[in-house]
């Protein structure tokens, strides 16, 4: 593995045999391909990347759907620590490693990405996040909230293109690094935060 | 049944009705006597509500009304009443009633809109928290979006022409186990 995987990433997650559970663990993944990595950024990253995020504006979002706080896209950011994390996400070592691990194709260099904040009462509703040229959704959870205080990302079984009952979840827990497939199955929802604060980097890598 | 005063003033009521060009709407407070809504109040609580639950387009309580509710919502003071603030003779209202509470909530559809109409709303949540959120919302599609405000025995009358659609708001967590009841009209 490159030397820059291993700037970021902890050595874990970068050791071949472990990327070969890795890959079978996504394919297989139920209700849907995905991963989730704990402790997966060096620990040191991590906190330089909360003190950076913490230093950005978010705005309020609303609408059916959901209810959060957001920050512009990051590719504008002018945080030098948030430059360099955007930087790495599309390096190409980097999507060549999501590549070896989701078997899908992304392209380098091309991503959205931003900060959310939920808090008291803000939520997103269940939904798919089709639209056109996503490939993989990721969120990068800076803080931690247990399950009595909400915010769990749901992951809904489907049947005939509609999600059913939710089959997995993924818990908010500091310096996780969490992804999905996108595809007409990825029904996911992000439950009401009852207390505490989720921040999180959350984006869509592209195929096209 | 009517509070006297807006049997007085029809005309002006149908000035403000249609003045507002992008969503012509009305809400009157305290519309019914204190024992009208008393007795509509009384009754909702009874009614065999049936959840219905999709989670991509709705989560809510729903029932037809009994017959002594149709008794007021069926009443001639009541359709005349509508039929002088839009200006159109209503011939007759489809009643549904709603019972909201925590993470109970409706979403716009693309592919379900509405035909263009007039909505009637009763308030019916006495003892809904205000921080609660399950607003009933209109929106354009084009950024404006109107908020109903949540009020016990108000009556709200919204001309929805075809671009505007409605939702209501999650309801959170502040709902506890209250109820939050709706009996929504559709003028047909």
């Amino acid at each position: 593995m490159t030397s820059l995987l291993s700037t970021w990433i902890t050595p874990e997650y970068l050791h071949p045999s472990k990327i070969t559970s890795l890959q079978h663990a996504f394919k297989t993944g139920k209700p849907f391909p995905s991963l989730e990595f704990p402790r997966f950024f060096h620990p040191e990253k991590a906190t330089t990347l909360l003190k950076a995020l913490s230093t950005e504006k978010f705005y309020p979002k609303e609408a059916d759907l959901f209810q959060f706080k957001q920050t512009n896209d990051l590719v504008s950011t002018a945080n030098p620590v948030l430059q360099e994390f955007r930087k790495f996400l599309v390096s190409p070592e980097f999507v060549e490693y999501l590549r070896q691990l989701t078997n899908t194709k992304c392209l380098p260099g091309k991503i959205d990405m931003a900060g959310t904040l939920y808090e008291d009462t803000d939520f997103l509703l269940c939904h798919d996040d089709q639209l056109e040229h996503r490939a993989i959704a990721f969120f990068y959870y800076l803080s931690d909230l247990p399950v009595k205080k909400g915010g769990t990302l749901n992951l809904y079984a489907s049947e005939k293109k509609q999600p059913t009952t939710v089959a997995g979840t993924i818990q908010p827990k500091f310096n996780t690094f969490a992804f999905f497939k996108v595809s007409p199955q990825s029904f996911h929802s992000v439950a009401e935060v009852l207390a505490g604060q989720r921040l999180a980097i959350s984006g869509w890598f592209h195929d096209t | 049944m009517i509070h006297k005063a807006y049997l007085q003033s029809t005309d002006k009521l149908r000035t403000a009705f249609r003045s507002a060009k992008v969503l012509p709407s009305l809400t009157l407070l305290d519309i019914l006597s204190p024992s009208a809504y008393q007795q509509v109040c009384r009754q909702l609580p009874l009614l065999s509500f049936i959840r219905e639950e999709k989670s991509l387009s709705h989560s809510y309580g729903e029932a037809v009304p009994s017959p002594s509710l149709n008794s007021v919502l069926t009443s001639a003071e009541l359709y005349d009443f509508i039929s002088a603030i839009t200006g159109r003779k209503v011939g007759s209202i489809s009643w549904k009633i709603y019972s909201l509470t925590w993470k109970d909530y409706t979403l716009l559809h693309d592919q379900h809109r509405e035909k263009a109409g007039v909505d009637i709303i009763l308030d019916c949540s006495a003892e809904w928290p205000a921080p609660a959120g399950g607003q009933i919302m209109y929106t354009d599609g084009r950024g404006n979006v109107f908020s109903i405000p949540v009020r016990a025995n108000a009556l709200t009358i919204v001309y929805r022409s075809r671009r505007i659609q409605r939702y209501i708001q999650y309801c959170n967590h502040y709902a506890q186990n209250k109820k939050r009841y709706l009996v929504m009209g559709k003028v047909q």
